[in-house]
């Protein structure tokens, strides 16, 4: 309790692809500070939920043999891709995602998802 | 200031805090970005796991309904606060936060979540009996000064803050846009990071000193409130910046018996 930005820690980048052929591309978000976000910041808070999302599935993964799919962080990952990549772009069947963790520069790959159909609500 | 006014402010501020973060869930509530991600079906099997309710009350208590009830009740019950101080409504604010907060597995916005619970919880103690009124108070403002004086602790131990390498480091990972281009101008300018590195945890460390001289307390008052809306600036919190606020008035009141 009361740690608050103390440790730098390691970078996390995810990066994904919607077909075989592409090659892997960085995921990022960057979002505009509102007059009013003061008072209302609905859309800033959801995506720093949604980043604090990757930072628990990595600490779940720290857990020995446990079973990557059927962790919540996982499926909290996977739901929350799946919305926003659908939502860039519509067209999105599939999708994969890995994570990558840089330690002094260098990207180091933490895990790989296997391919991911997407569910048409 | 007296104790029945620092009750009075607290509750008020609290009852904005939460206010705000209804309000924001409830705009939540209608994205498919928020209610398919924390949907019922993906955090069922944890919720049946680790909570000694039965399966029928856990769907109940986190559909995607009950979160918006909740949320709508939560914002009326602020209402209520500032109209009246009442240790029913304050349980009632704890026990759904509490709820919301088991949702997001933790807390949703971090800190401020714990920090709210902190005040809800002094408050309870000083509304429940006439007698209890100031350890409430004390029990938020020792909450607050511990919180500044442990984050500057743990800051002070890392080699990467002192060096003033982890304030840039930090910044990057910000979602705002400037605070990442003023990220990559630190770690240019290294002397300036590790000055602004050397401002944070003195900043935070110093705030014990406040018990051995509570005259001070304007002073790191208003170092807080730029400290809080610099982060607020910088990651876009504005729940944090609210909730620190807060706690002020209850520490104002604990330092002020100090003299």
């Amino acid at each position: 309790m009361w740690n608050f930005f103390d440790r730098s820690g390691d970078a996390i980048e995810i990066r994904f692809k919607l077909s075989e052929y592409m090659t892997w591309q960085k995921w990022s978000i960057e979002k505009e500070l509102s007059p009013v976000g003061l008072f209302f910041n609905a859309d800033l808070n959801l995506s720093l939920a949604h980043y604090n999302i990757v930072e628990h599935f990595i600490t779940d993964l720290q857990v020995e043999g446990v079973d990557t799919e059927q962790l919540t962080s996982y499926k909290l990952l996977k739901s929350f891709l799946m919305v926003d990549l659908t939502e860039r772009w519509s067209n999105t069947v599939q999708f994969q995602f890995k994570i990558l963790v840089y330690k002094d520069s260098k990207p180091t790959d933490l895990f790989a998802s296997p391919w991911i159909q997407v569910e048409k609500s | 200031m007296t104790i029945q006014t620092t009750l009075s402010i607290t509750a008020g501020l609290i009852g904005i805090v939460l206010f705000i973060s209804s309000f924001e869930f409830l705009f939540l509530g209608s994205q498919k970005k928020f209610n398919s991600v924390w949907s019922f079906e993906n955090l069922k099997s944890e919720l049946q796991l680790n909570l000694p309710l039965p399966n029928f009350l856990i769907r109940i208590l986190f559909s995607n309904s009950s979160f918006n009830i909740m949320n709508a009740v939560m914002l009326m019950l602020t209402l209520f606060l500032l109209y009246k101080n009442s240790v029913v409504t304050v349980l009632a604010m704890f026990i759904m936060h509490l709820l919301i907060c088991i949702r997001f597995r933790g807390t949703f916005n971090g800190g401020s979540d714990m920090m709210i619970v902190v005040i809800l919880t002094g408050l309870i103690i000083s509304l429940a009996n006439p007698d209890w009124e100031k350890a409430g108070v004390i029990y938020i403002a020792i909450h607050t000064l511990y919180s500044y004086f442990k984050a500057g602790l743990v800051k002070l131990r890392s080699s990467e803050w002192r060096n003033g390498t982890a304030l840039p480091l930090l910044l990057s990972r910000s979602q705002i846009g400037f605070t990442k281009n003023f990220a990559e101008y630190l770690q240019d300018q290294k002397p300036i990071a590790r000055m602004l590195s050397w401002a944070v945890i003195l900043f935070e460390v110093s705030t014990v000193l406040l018990l051995i001289m509570p005259q001070l307390k304007l002073f790191y008052f208003c170092g807080a409130v730029l400290f809080h809306f610099t982060v607020y600036l910088g990651y876009g919190l504005n729940r944090f910046f609210w909730v620190w606020l807060a706690a002020w008035p209850a520490t104002f009141f604990f330092l002020s018996t100090l003299k």
